[in-house]
């Protein structure tokens, strides 16, 4: 096999290996969603306000300790 | 009202919701003020009346009108937090990450649904006993008159 194609394989499957990497990631990023009377659900975006609160509490209620960042 | 439901019945709607879903671990349930009227299955050590007051604050928060249905999901690292308002109660359950919500809202619904319906049916005994307890009133006063 010439060299040029198997890089091109190698630079391919990286790809494929970031790409479940960040899905895997999007999986696992917290999400809060919000039907009101039958309407259609809508995700609140990260960091406002009650998003934060309802995470704070659903993080409480499943006994979650909250990770800091470490230096 | 369906807060005048005797507590066990409250349990026991929660104890057929854990049995519904083997995903669920452990529920709460509210009344639209916050008051925690059953906890079942695996729940935080934490104050849950308080915790339960805030969800059902935050819940009051996101509904303009105030008494209209809300569903919430909230996906954290460690599992999902559920929460269902409707008229009078708010149900709160936690599960694993790997959930369909659709189905366990679809749980949660069904026994809110029977609390209701049960808490009627209790509505209804209570009247039909008032109203039999008024009319032997008035045979024992009519009796003692003549």
């Amino acid at each position: 096999m010439s060299r040029p194609r198997q890089r091109g394989l190698l630079g391919g499957y990286a790809e494929e290996v970031a790409a479940a990497m960040r899905r895997r990631r999007d999986v696992r990023r917290p999400r809060v969603r919000v039907r009101v009377d039958h309407g259609e659900a809508r995700v609140l975006d990260e960091g406002t306000p009650e998003a934060d609160r309802l995470l704070a509490l659903a993080r409480e209620m499943l006994d979650e300790r909250v990770e800091t960042p470490r230096a | 009202m369906l807060t005048r439901m005797a507590a066990t019945a409250h349990d026991l709607a929660l104890r057929y919701l854990l049995e519904l879903s083997a995903d669920i671990r452990g529920a709460l349930l509210m009344d639209r003020a916050g008051e925690l009227l059953s906890a079942a299955g695996l729940v935080p050590p934490q104050d849950l009346a308080e915790t339960g007051r805030r969800i059902v604050h935050e819940i009051g928060a996101l509904a303009s009108a105030g008494g209209e249905p809300v569903e919430v999901d909230v996906f954290a690292a460690r599992g999902a937090l559920f929460v269902l308002a409707e008229a009078a109660h708010v149900m709160v359950c936690t599960t694993n990450r790997t959930v369909n919500p659709g189905l366990i809202f679809y749980d949660m619904h069904a026994v809110l649904r029977d609390i209701g319906r049960a808490a009627a049916a209790e509505q209804r005994r209570e009247a039909e006993d008032q109203r039999r307890a008024a009319t032997n009133q008035r045979r024992e006063a009519a009796g003692s008159e003549a």
